[in-house]
């Protein structure tokens, strides 16, 4: 039985003939952050009102977030107080840790600057900022695709992991301990001044309500 | 289902998925906003000596959906634990071909409306020792439209044995086979990606007569599942080629998945089929 919604608009090219030449795949919507490489440069606004752009941070390791507190597993990361958690330790460490929303407005997880902050106190989150992407310009930067993801840059701007908060694909917070802590492991690795075991590593989650592209 | 797994290529025909016959045993229902779940099982499908198939069925709500073994980029499938004579079957492990679902770019592999994810029990002498035979279950499903929910339920099903093995009723249970030639799949890497080679002489569909192809592999790490899949047609075969994901793999000794492949056939309909693929590397120098 066919489903009429199995091909999406943009449907597979046709290349008549088999030349074996090089593949040309249509535009495709995210960049492609590659670990080892400048991390992409971003600049956007908190929900203190403030500016943030990645340049402002040279010197310092930076952790990027992604998040939508009405996703399950995000859920699972911050009842567990797992999040709150990496998050206490990054500060302790100097790391400079960025929560980033890039819902569109009226989607899942978006919020006002006002019902971001109240969030965080909320949750007893203690990032160093949220950062509001409603236009999602950020998250396509980094092809955030789900939340939670998670990316790390280095202090000369270098992105050195990319990926999921850890292993385990569930909304089930008796998971977090049982899971290889992706993130945690690649901090601790890279404070050690050692080279991070899996710098890239598939995220799970809720898709990202970004703004459609046109 | 018989599927020969070494350096060819097993095809099943499309599975009628439609709503069950009314020859089905159905569970009590487990309800929520979006979800009505039961267990089922086809009147007449214990049979001594046969595997016995037990289906989740979800029936969404319009809008919703549930996500397939790879389930994309974003969810996560449905996990079915069955408690069978003293033991745990955990499944499922049969699905139906899924749909791709695109989220502004991002694309999930899953379904709508009403279906079945079906837990395979090994056959048994005690399957079939008692007149009737009690299965429990615990299942967790996620549904999403505009948000994601996590459901859960706990069903139970009592099948009485069959005591001759009568002309096996066709539902929503039971897979048609058929038998063609099986096409032969090898797939390599290539500098840009995975490429998917098929050779399609053998099905119904011509492949100068293939409008549109897409492969869903069972592994979540392999492809990048949002990018296109390039189609190219070339004496006989056609090639898929595929965007890699970002996390790097070691090569798989098969790529395992399903292909959806839209031609004309020999009676002039369009025509959507399922092909279960188990495709090989390519040797060198093909």
């Amino acid at each position: 039985m066919a489903s009429s919604a199995l091909f999406t608009r943009r449907t597979s090219l046709l290349v008549l003939g088999g030349a074996a030449s090089s593949l040309a795949l249509p535009g495709i919507v995210f960049a492609k952050p590659q670990v080892s490489a400048a991390a992409p440069a971003f600049s956007g606004v908190g929900s203190d009102g403030k500016p943030y752009k990645l340049a402002d941070y040279r010197g310092k390791t930076v952790v990027l977030e992604w998040t939508n507190h009405e996703c399950p597993y995000v859920g699972k990361h911050y009842r567990s107080g797992n999040m709150q958690a990496l998050q206490k330790d990054a500060a302790a460490g100097g790391v400079v840790w960025l929560s980033v929303i890039s819902s569109m407005p009226d989607s899942q997880g978006y919020v006002s600057a006002a019902q971001a902050n109240d969030l965080t106190k909320a949750r007893n989150a203690v990032p160093a900022a949220v950062l509001l992407d409603a236009d999602g310009i950020i998250g396509r930067a980094y092809d955030a695709r789900v939340t939670p993801t998670m990316a790390v840059i280095d202090a000369k701007g270098t992105l050195i992991y990319i990926g999921g908060i850890d292993s385990i694909r569930s909304t089930d917070l008796a998971d977090v301990p049982k899971a290889t802590p992706y993130v945690k492991d690649a901090l601790r690795q890279h404070a050690a001044g050692q080279p991070i075991a899996q710098p890239v590593t598939q995220a799970y989650g809720c898709t990202i309500k970004y703004k459609p592209t046109a | 289902m018989a599927m020969a797994r070494v350096g060819a290529v097993a095809v099943l025909a499309v599975v009628a998925w439609t709503s069950p016959a009314a020859a089905e045993i159905e569970s009590a229902p487990v309800i929520t906003d979006r979800t009505r779940a039961t267990l089922v099982a086809g009147e007449g499908t214990l049979v001594p000596g046969e595997d016995l198939r037990i289906g989740l069925r979800l029936q969404l709500k319009p809008g919703w959906h549930t996500y397939w073994r790879n389930p994309g980029d974003s969810g996560e499938p449905a996990a079915v634990t069955l408690h069978v004579v003293g033991s745990d079957v955990k499944g499922p492990d049969v699905w139906p071909m899924p749909e791709r679902i695109d989220m502004a770019g991002i694309v999930s592999y899953g379904f709508h409306g009403d279906v079945v994810l079906i837990t395979t029990v090994p056959s048994s002498a005690a399957l079939t020792a008692k007149p009737a035979l009690q299965i429990e279950a615990e299942a967790s499903w996620l549904v999403c439209e505009k948000v994601c929910v996590p459901e859960t339920g706990r069903f139970t099903l009592s099948l009485p044995a069959g005591s001759t093995a009568p002309p096996r009723p066709t539902t929503t249970l039971t897979p048609l086979s058929q038998v063609p030639p099986v096409p032969k799949a090898v797939f390599a890497r290539t500098g840009q990606g995975w490429s998917l080679r098929i050779r399609t002489s053998s099905l119904d569909v011509p492949d100068d007569s293939v409008v549109e192809a897409y492969f869903f592999p069972e592994r979540g790490d392999l492809i990048d599942h949002s990018a296109p899949q390039a189609l190219r047609r070339q004496g006989g075969e056609i090639v898929l080629d595929m965007t890699p994901a970002q996390v790097a793999t070691d090569p798989p000794s098969e790529l395992r998945g399903v292909l959806s492949i839209t031609g004309r056939r020999q009676d002039g309909k369009q025509a959507t089929l399922r092909v279960d693929l188990v495709a090989q590397p390519a040797s060198e120098g093909r």
